[in-house]
């Protein structure tokens, strides 16, 4: 049907001819149209030419891109930690993917724009109910040992994730996963006890490199025995140092331009690592902060890139807890921030103001609703009916995690609500004595890193009896809400039914989350086609030195 | 004996900073042209228009707070924190010193102990174990500094006591029958006080920079309070392109602590007194 293809070759998904009549229809934009159709295994390629058949434009500008043909070969040096690490399925921090992404592979690769692509499985199908999954894996790989690459691998990888002792975070992502059948020599199932539509997105989570079927005979310590499928091999690893990667002969895919990657830990300081890059001893800087813009702006044969995410910033209040029990004192909180304010001298104006319930625009199922007036006489009048006619004292914990930025926010709301009679004692700690605390202290601002899909927030974040749900909200309703937005294929649909549950959160007047901050970082004039990556999921095949 | 009390230049520069600051924390609403705690305008540079034919004398902060108002108001802080710190350090030191230099003995021995145990940490390391354990606040700060400046002063305070405790007059105010606590207090403490004089001098100036070392660490007072080493911390990751945002905190720091150790050298020069008594009379 209109040329669509599924990537298995076999009949189109029931859900895709209703996203084709809702693009035609102008419901759906082009993003999340293709974003759909890659998770329903429906071919990235013949989906865009769909979309520019309906819409015209194109979604990957090429502007960007270099126009020079590019040049093989160079050293690459990236600077980010060199942390600790054994287990690629168990450790807790993007930098150290982004250090064995050049070795380990995924099943899917979700690009800059969250279109899932096919990766070391060449397609997949999810059945109409979304709660079976098969793929089909790519044949011709090789381990770097020689090893031919199976479906074993990939059953024995997720299967250590699910199993009983597993200290991998995707043990809770994957919590749906019922069983992992393996179906033939390079095809698996995953069966699933609820329908799930993102599983391709999921699957290229920083910590689900698929492994060496042996991993754990080898000694479960993958910088001792780094066998993996991509085209880099491991060539030196010294956590706190640096980690050096050379191109590999026998891979399966497209060449790589780089010669070799080495990524370098030059400690925390942000100064140390613009210096370097301005002394032209380093590429490509793993991020830079917000305070750092004016001075990357100057430095000479220094590119700074920005990018939107849906990382941000909230100020949250536990339901259960004085004064914040009381939904009139919150509201109150609610009514007296200026969320434009905090954007722009929190964050000198570097993102995009949001209007308190967490859901992003650069996520698919965003849907817009009217952020909360500013109006000081009817916060003072719910104080009052609250029983604080003269005002409240709460104190708000900052932990400065990402930067003192926070900290600078936190005072435009302090200013902002001493407006309102709302007396804000900000007590502000160094992060190490934050994380321990985070979830517990009754009024406390929290950083929420970028997920590809709101709804994986919400459910970390805000459903009863979750996790990480720090506000200790506990709301059937929005519970509901929430499970219904998740089973929904159709964008349309789904962002309708994210209405109800976005109003809930606005309603309950949970947190001040004042602003989206864009990602920065900055690299050498001489590196071409780099992609910044919303999730620092940063991938250097194609990136090249000229 | 009148020549050498006479103050020379550096000492009345000294004390000139030293009252200019204090001035500037009396008068601080008055002398301060914005409210240091409201926002204007984001990262204005120094010497610009702020309308209304009012001057940004040294610029704004990152969140538009006239960095002039906030170095008055800061001054406020630091003078009433660090005299505050440093007088219940000398508190508890001195009547550490004054009861192990009297008693002498199990009582000396305990005291010293307790204090070289204290002593023996990395003042720093103390400092940031105790605020990071108990929070940040004015009363914290106290006690840090109390805790690690006590038993210094102590030392000294020993010392002296220790020396007095010989002398013929406060032996005759023992053999008087005068109480412990009335011979320390009245014969001892009063002979002891110049070098102490000039030691809290030195000190208050050591206090304002701990105090500002705290807030540059993220440990001092809680913001929006303008607070020097606070506003030095908070302007550090932009110094690069607005130099200004660390510069005058900086030099507000220094210049109180030049002033205060410049009177210190004065104090100390005019100090040689000989003893006196006062509580006692030699019969």
């Amino acid at each position: 049907m209109f040329g669509l293809k599924m990537l298995s070759g076999r009949r189109l998904h029931a859900a895709a001819p209703e996203l084709c009549d809702r693009l035609i229809r102008g419901e759906i934009g082009r993003r999340d149209f293709l974003q759909t159709m890659s998770w329903l295994g429906v071919s990235a390629a013949s989906a865009s030419v769909f979309a520019s058949a309906v819409v015209g434009d194109a979604l990957f500008p090429t502007a960007a891109r270099a126009q020079e043909a590019p040049k093989r070969g160079g050293s690459l040096r990236f600077v980010c930690q060199i942390q600790e690490m054994t287990d690629p399925a168990a450790v807790s921090w993007i930098e150290a993917s982004v250090v064995f992404r050049n070795t380990l592979e995924y099943l899917t690769l979700v690009d800059a724009d969250n279109v899932s692509h096919p990766y070391l499985a060449e397609s997949w199908t999810p059945s109409d109910d979304l709660k079976t999954w098969d793929f089909k894996l790519r044949s011709g790989v090789k381990w770097s040992n020689g090893d031919d690459f199976t479906a074993e691998d990939v059953a024995y990888t997720i299967k250590r994730w699910l199993a009983p002792e597993s200290k991998s975070s995707n043990k809770t992502s994957f919590a749906a996963v019922t069983q992992v059948e393996i179906i033939g020599p390079l095809a698996i199932r995953l069966h699933l006890d609820r329908a799930i539509l993102a599983i391709p997105e999921m699957l290229y989570a920083y910590n689900c490199p698929i492994l060496h079927r042996k991993f754990d005979d080898m000694g479960a310590d993958w910088p001792k025995n780094p066998i993996g499928t991509g085209p880099y091999e491991l060539a030196e690893f010294a956590i706190g140092q640096k980690a050096t990667f050379r191109r590999r002969a026998g891979y399966w895919g497209t060449e790589p331009y780089l010669d070799e990657i080495r990524f370098i830990d030059m400690g925390t300081s942000s100064a140390a690592h613009l210096a370097a890059l301005s002394a032209g001893q380093v590429d490509i800087l793993y991020r830079i902060g917000v305070s750092d813009l004016d001075l990357v702006k100057r430095l000479p044969n220094v590119q700074l890139l920005t990018g939107k995410a849906a990382q941000t910033i909230v100020m949250r209040m536990q339901v259960d807890q004085k004064p914040f029990d009381d939904i009139r004192v919150r509201k109150a909180v609610l009514l007296a921030a200026d969320n434009q304010q905090m954007l722009e001298l929190g964050y000198r104006g570097e993102g995009t103001v949001a209007a308190d319930y967490h859901v992003a625009q650069v996520q698919p199922e965003y849907f817009p609703l009217p952020p909360v007036k500013r109006d000081i006489a009817q916060a003072k009048a719910l104080l009052k009916e609250a029983g604080h006619p003269n005002g409240v004292d709460v104190t708000l914990m900052v932990g400065n995690t990402q930067g003192t930025w926070e900290q600078n926010t936190a005072q435009v709301l302090q200013q902002n609500c001493a407006e309102a009679g709302i007396r804000i004692n900000l007590n502000v700690v160094p992060s190490t004595e934050y994380w321990p605390v985070w979830n517990k202290v009754p009024f406390g601002l929290t950083y929420w890193a970028h997920r590809p899909l709101a709804v994986q927030t919400l459910d970390l974040a805000y459903r009863s009896g979750a996790a990480w749900n720090e506000t200790h909200l506990a709301d059937k309703a929005f519970d509901a809400a929430l499970d219904k937005a998740m089973a929904i294929v159709d964008v349309k649909q789904r962002s309708q039914a994210m209405e109800a549950v976005e109003r809930i959160l606005q309603d309950q007047a949970i947190m001040v989350q004042p602003f989206w901050s864009n990602k920065f970082t900055a690299i050498s004039s001489k590196v071409r086609d780099y992609q910044q990556h919303p999730s620092d999921y940063f991938n250097l095949f194609k990136t090249w030195l000229a | 004996m009148r020549r050498r009390m006479l103050p020379r230049l550096p000492v009345l520069f000294g004390a000139l900073i030293v009252l200019l600051w204090v001035l500037c924390a009396v008068l601080a609403p008055w002398l301060a042209p914005f409210d240091p705690l409201h926002s204007l305008q984001p990262l204005v540079p120094p010497l610009s228009d702020a309308g209304a034919g009012r001057m940004f004398w040294l610029g704004t902060d990152m969140l538009g707070r006239d960095i002039l108002s906030r170095l008055i108001f800061g001054a406020r802080a630091v003078i009433v924190w660090a005299g505050f710190a440093t007088a219940t350090a000398y508190v508890i030191g001195i009547a550490g010193g004054l009861v192990a230099g009297f008693y002498r003995g199990h009582a000396d021995r305990l005291l010293s102990f307790l204090a070289n145990v204290v002593l023996s940490f990395p003042v720093l390391v103390l400092y940031i174990l105790i605020i990071t354990k108990v929070g940040a606040s004015g009363f914290n700060i106290v006690l840090a500094v109390t805790f690690a400046s006590a038993p210094a002063i102590f030392r000294i305070v020993r010392a002296l006591a220790l020396d007095l405790r010989e002398r013929d007059f406060v032996l005759a105010a023992i053999s008087q029958g005068e109480t412990p606590l009335r011979i320390m207090v009245l014969d001892m403490l009063p002979n002891a006080a110049g070098p102490l004089i000039v030691d809290a001098c030195l000190r208050l100036g050591y206090t304002t920079i701990t105090i500002g070392v705290l807030g540059f660490l993220g440990l001092g007072l809680p913001p929006p309070t303008p607070d020097w080493g606070g506003m030095v911390n908070e302007g550090r990751p932009l110094a690069f392109a607005f130099p200004h945002l660390i510069l005058f905190p900086c030099i507000a720091i220094s210049s109180l602590m030049l002033g205060l150790s410049l009177l210190a050298d004065g104090l100390r020069d005019g100090e040689q007194r000989p003893l006196k008594s006062t509580g006692t009379n030699l019969p």
